[in-house]
């Protein structure tokens, strides 16, 4: 099926509306195809019988036709020498302009010019012979070739009742060439548009070459004016019967006119057009065979060629038409004046009696193809596909797909003609689905999961729901070890076994990844066999590798909550048993409320707080103990909130952490230290070395080195008085990041502390590799000081410490026995409630500026 | 019912028939039954036809001709329906283009049979259609509207020939390369069991065809892609590979509860893919594995057995494809063996196509199987 190759076109324009699927005659023409961006349809010439309706109907300008305008122009301006058939509806339909065109063709070099109206004579003359010859009745006349085209391609049993004569112009073109041996090409400007398919399939004499169509002649000789020609008339014209075959019922009045019975015609105006009830009247006579008449006279345009669709719109006036049509019928009837039909076929006859009646004839083809048979399963399957699953749905006949039947659309869409995205319900329920399910496993997503548990929970159903979150246990290492496919498949698998679980009483979606979210009625016994089915379901789905899910459960107390929330709550419910080898499900509780609130506060508050100045920096003292000097400190910030309260960093520093507000906390921290410490300096008190942390979220900060390195020298700071601490997890957990940062960091100037040394698994291999100017011992091993194992893990740390060279502060020290124990294996820095807790600033001041301990 | 078949692969055409349709005349037969191979299709129709001057003789090039236990290329089998049943035989013409034309027709030659129960067995429509045309589906189509309500089934298969994808039909001492000849066999006792035999199986991945040119039997988009993508895919190969790995993996159309085998005829330059058959949109389709041949034949027999106590006379209709695939693979001798020690007697026809009812399939092995319950 090669679309766009015919006569008629589709444009880009185009946006596939199916207004001409709708208007044209005939099924399989219009093909709906996917252009680059979107749906257009396109012209399947095998099937279109050219009658030109969808141009007409078109409202974006997507349809055009090919003709031979130009082709015709530029063999005229290369000398060629051709000759011109005019069609008579040209003095018809521009009878000031009819003449004028004839002298500027004969100035372009056309060296003959033969109005159609004279093979319309013949066509007559013809006509009447063939029917008094021929007995029978239902002759369909053959000047139309849209009518011509159809028979041939879709009523092949009509094919013998086409009258097997030329057509007007076709009977011109003959005679030029037989009788006044014109071997010259020619072109038939003409109006119609078919008449390009008809120079193509009966051609007798080879010569119809180019096929002008009136608007393009008339368009190009506007766009290339002339210097005025004379007015000529053409070479050879018929009668003015002749000339009526250019308005409607121009075969009745002829056959009217020579015989006197006009009743042996019966008229069908515009067949191919607008028109319901002509279309339908045209092929039930035609289908039917069941014609009383004589001939039928079937034209695809109303009004004659008036309604072509090559004549623009408002380019013909009606009443010149009209008036044209009655100046010819007042003279042909002055001329017949007085004598009888017979007396003017006879005059007729006489006039055309040199000619052969067989160089006038001309015989059809079977162009047609038995479409196949559409087996009903088909159709179903079609159907099932479009969501019409029921009698009705089948039967919405809506007809914006351009079919006056959904089953007729059903059938179209069999055959290829369109596609079932044409249907506009099938199009708004598949938008839909998209936006509400999720696309690998089919069942539902995020969005449409809420909206529906919304409607669930608001039905008073007497039940209490449970919602279930969920996923697979090293998901990542099955699409790691057996691929995407496997790893796809495990997915439709599980959400298979949800959607069957839940069943009609709950729901199911997909969240993401391997993540899945299911309601139910919250029943022990439920929940017991979602746990086991789950585990029975996928152990078959690969027993080489074990499938586990964990299950995080949050019984729905208040409806009216939102729902995320409530799915948060059961994926927090989950994560408690994240790691844990042998415990797959949790139960949402209090204690999970709580900390969900406290961190939901954190969030909210923690913006205000930094604009408000509610977080404080806390110094807490280092001295040295065997001095009892005051050599250092830390700072620490606390969080003085209005309502609250002093809050203490373990209820804000990990969500800060979690949610990166942690670098702007820190970085308030560093602006203050500095701050104070130009303060000290310019007071002339004493100024000593104040650690700060680094969080992990600062390091993966580019240009953290040159940030602090900012802050410091905006106050003038020396470098050794700001230390930074790292904790020693992060020196785990990366690496080579850090290690990059702390060398920038050196660079700039600053020294770097190991913050709660010995929390981790790597310090010795961290202390080799990574560039560290200090360490702070963890108080847990501090604690362990007091027994005697305690205390030689701690000597040795301490003695290890001394042979790198690498100063050690010990913190969290609380007794006057920890402080003199760690004197005594040579730790003299202490930081801790011994000597002082963290103390606000004012303070810290007054210890710092009195005299040594 | 009582048939008898005759083989003979003489080359003397008059030498041919006489030891093919050897004792046949005296036993004054109703319905001959011929395959013979092409280049001298035309010389045994006109001889057959002076042999059985009153009887209706149907018949078609062939590939290669199978008769109990043997099965060979030059050669001519007859089968002459001597006893217990009644035929009227007909042509379709126009098939390319309108075969329903002769719809008419066909309804007046199947007149004959009275009414019929649904599954009765007793009558069925034989058709042989020429090769090359693509007017099978038409065909059918045309029978299955010719003989709606009459309970007649159809069954038939394309005529081949040597040189390539061609073949020729024949009815009544006239050869047609372009129309369809059919028989409305009816059965005066016994019944008749047809049967399907696929050796490819839809173990590979359903796809919904989502844009194909029915008429030209072409398929552009499965799942709303371009189908040679989709299959290059499925079986991870590259486009220059494609033509030969769908030769073993053809198509699978699912009708109710049946399999029927769609063959690929080519691989377009633009990526688009011809079969034998047609394929309508939005319908759904699987790629084809090769199964174990052997197992299959056997499970036939069984079958075949399980439904006719007694076979008087089989026909085989086997496509042109599996004959050469069991030629190359060297199960062609093994296949008739065991077809001529479970279904004698029998002839069979190598076909361009299988037909059953509406459907016209390929790469398949059909089998009308007369006898007693």
């Amino acid at each position: 099926m090669e679309l766009n190759k015919g006569i008629v076109r589709t444009l880009d324009t185009c946006i596939g509306c199916n207004k001409c699927v709708a208007i044209c005659p005939v099924t399989g023409s219009n093909v709906s195809v996917d252009a680059s961006e979107h749906r257009i349809v396109g012209v399947n010439s095998e099937k279109c019988i050219h009658c030109g309706q969808c141009l007409v109907t078109c409202t974006h300008d997507a349809r055009t036709y090919v003709d031979d305008t130009d082709a015709f122009f530029a063999d005229l301006a290369e000398g060629k020498e051709l000759s011109v058939i005019l069609d008579p509806s040209f003095k018809v339909l521009y009878p000031q302009r009819y003449r004028r065109v004839i002298g500027i063709l004969r100035l372009l070099g056309v060296k003959a010019l033969y109005d159609a109206s004279f093979g319309g004579d013949i066509f007559t003359w013809a006509t009447i012979d063939f029917l008094q010859r021929h007995k029978g009745a239902g002759y369909i006349a053959s000047d139309c070739p849209v009518a011509v085209e159809f028979v041939e391609k879709f009523e092949p049993r009509m094919l013998g009742k086409l009258l097997p004569l030329l057509s007007p112009n076709m009977a011109t073109a003959v005679y030029a060439y037989k009788y006044l041996h014109d071997v010259r090409d020619i072109a038939y400007i003409t109006p119609c548009l078919s008449r390009k398919t008809e120079m193509e399939s009966c051609n007798p004499c080879n010569n119809m070459r180019y096929h002008v169509t009136l608007e393009r002649l008339l368009r190009h000789l506007d766009l290339n004016p002339m210097q005025e020609a004379p007015e000529s008339d053409p070479d050879l014209e018929g009668s003015e019967m002749g000339s009526l075959y250019a308005v409607r019922g121009g075969l009745r009045e002829n056959i009217g006119y020579y015989t006197g019975r006009y009743a042996k015609v019966f008229d069908i105006d515009g067949f191919s057009q607008d028109s319901e009830y002509e279309r339908e009247r045209f092929l039930q006579m035609v289908r039917t065979q069941g014609l009383s008449f004589k001939v039928l006279d079937a034209r695809s345009c109303h009004f004659g060629y008036l309604g072509s669709p090559t004549i623009p719109e408002g380019s013909v006036v009606l009443e010149t038409v009209v008036g044209e049509a009655t100046r010819l019928r007042d003279r042909a009837a002055a001329k017949g004046f007085g004598k009888a039909p017979k007396q003017r076929y006879s005059e007729l006859s006489q006039r055309f009696e040199n000619l052969n009646m067989r160089d006038f004839e001309r015989t059809f083809q079977s162009l047609y193809k038995q479409p196949f048979k559409l087996p009903e399963d088909v159709l179903d399957s079609i159907f099932d596909t479009m969501g019409k699953t029921t009698e009705v749905a089948r039967n919405v006949d809506c007809g914006f797909c351009g079919y006056p039947t959904c089953r007729e659309m059903a059938k179209a869409v069999a055959s290829g003609y369109t596609r079932v995205e044409d249907c506009v319900h099938y199009a708004q329920r598949e938008a839909m689905r998209l936006y509400e399910t999720d696309d690998l496993t089919g069942i539902p997503n995020l969005a449409s999961f809420i909206r529906k548990v919304k409607d669930l929970l608001w039905e008073d159903h007497g039940e209490q729901f449970v919602i279930v979150y969920f996923d697979v246990q090293n998901f990542k290492m099955i699409n790691d070890l057996y691929g995407f496919d496997a790893g796809d498949s495990l997915l439709k698998k599980i959400a298979g076994f949800a959607s069957d679980f839940v069943g009609d009483k709950g729901l199911c979606a997909r969240l993401m990844s391997d993540h899945f979210v299911l309601i139910m009625p919250h029943d022990p016994t439920n929940i017991a066999h979602l746990i086991d089915q789950s585990r029975e379901n996928l152990e078959i789905f690969n027993p080489t590798f074990p499938i586990s899910i964990d299950f995080g459960f949050y019984p729905v107390v208040d409806v009216d909550l939102p729902i995320e929330q409530m799915i948060d709550s059961a994926h927090m419910a989950q994560l408690t048993i994240k790691g844990s080898y042998d415990i797959r499900w949790a139960f949402y509780d209090e204690a999970m409320h709580e900390k969900m609130r406290t961190e939901a506060f954190v969030v909210q508050e923690m913006q205000r707080a930094l604009a408000d100045n509610q977080f404080k920096v806390y110094l807490q003292p280092q001295y040295d103990h065997r001095t009892r000097e005051m050599v250092g400190a830390e700072a620490l910030v606390r969080w003085h909130h209005p309502e609250r309260g002093v809050m203490p960093p373990n209820e804000f520093i990990p969500v800060f952490e979690k949610n990166l507000f942690i670098s702007k906390l820190d970085a308030f921290v560093w602006e203050s230290v500095c701050s104070l410490q130009r303060g000290w300096i310019e007071a002339g008190k004493k100024v000593v070395p104040v650690s700060v942390n680094l969080s992990r979220i600062d390091l993966y900060q580019q240009d953290l080195a040159q940030r602090l390195a900012d802050v410091r020298d905006a106050q003038g700071v020396s470098p050794h008085l700001l230390k930074l601490e790292i904790t020693e997890s992060a020196y785990s957990t990366e690496p080579e990041q850090l290690l990059e940062v702390a060398e920038d960091l050196r660079s700039h100037g600053f020294t770097i502390e190991m913050d709660d040394f010995g929390s981790g698994y790597s310090s010795l291999n961290t202390l080799y590799e990574m560039p560290v100017d200090g360490a702070k011992l963890d108080m847990r091993f501090i604690e362990g000081s007091q027994t005697q194992r305690g205390r030689a893990i701690i000597r040795t740390i301490v003695e290890m410490m001394r042979l790198l060279d690498i100063p050690l502060v010990a913190e969290g020290v609380e007794t006057a026995n920890q402080a003199d124990f760690l004197m005594g294996i040579g730790c003299d820095i202490i930081q801790g409630y011994y000597y002082a807790k963290p103390l606000p600033v004012g303070e810290f001041e007054k210890l710092l500026t009195s005299a040594p301990q | 019912m009582k048939v008898i078949v005759g083989k003979s692969a003489v080359s003397d055409v008059e030498a041919a028939l006489n030891e093919a349709c050897l004792g046949m005349r005296e036993l004054c037969p109703n319905f001959i039954l011929f395959f013979c191979d092409e280049n001298r299709l035309a010389l045994f129709v006109q001889k057959l036809k002076m042999l059985f001057p009153d009887v209706p003789v149907m018949g078609s090039s062939t590939y290669a001709s199978f008769t109990p236990g043997t099965y060979s290329r030059e050669s001519i089998s007859v089968a002459a329906f001597v006893e217990g049943v009644r035929v009227q035989a007909g042509v379709i013409g126009d098939i390319a283009t309108n075969p329903s034309l002769h719809l008419d027709k066909i309804r007046e030659t199947a007149s004959f049979v009275g009414p019929l129960e649904r599954g009765q067995c007793s009558t069925c429509c034989l058709v042989l259609n020429p090769a090359g045309l693509a007017a099978e589906e038409l065909v059918l189509d045309t029978l299955e509207d010719a003989l709606e309500g009459t309970n007649i089934p159809v069954f038939g298969g394309s005529a081949s020939s040597e040189a390539c994808v061609k073949g020729s039909v024949s009815l009544d001492g006239v050869v047609y390369p372009a129309s369809s000849v059919y028989v409305i066999l009816h059965l005066d006792s016994g019944k008749f069991v047809r049967y399907q035999e696929n050796i490819f199986h839809p173990l590979g991945k359903k796809h919904r065809v989502t844009r194909a040119d029915v008429e030209n039997r072409t398929i552009y988009e499965l799942d709303g892609h371009p189908i040679s993508h989709v299959l290059c895919r499925e079986f991870g190969v590259t486009p220059d590979k494609l033509p030969e790995t769908l030769a073993l993996h053809p198509f699978g159309r699912i009708a109710g509860s049946r399999l029927f085998t769609s063959e690929i005829e080519k691989v377009n330059p633009d990526g688009s893919v011809t079969t034998f058959c047609r394929t309508f949109n939005q319908t759904d389709i699987y790629t084809l594995h090769l199964g174990d041949s052997e197992a299959e034949t056997k499970k036939t027999l069984e079958d075949i057995h399980s439904l006719l106590a007694r076979i008087d006379f089989s026909l085989l209709v086997n496509c042109y494809s599996r004959v050469q695939l069991y030629e190359k693979r060297g199960w062609i001798d093994t296949f008739n063996k065991e077809m001529g020690t479970s279904l004698s007697p029998y002839i069979g026809l190598t076909s361009h196509g299988e037909q059953l009812d509406d459907y016209l399939l390929n790469l398949t092995l059909l089998i009308l199987a007369f006898g007693e319950e």
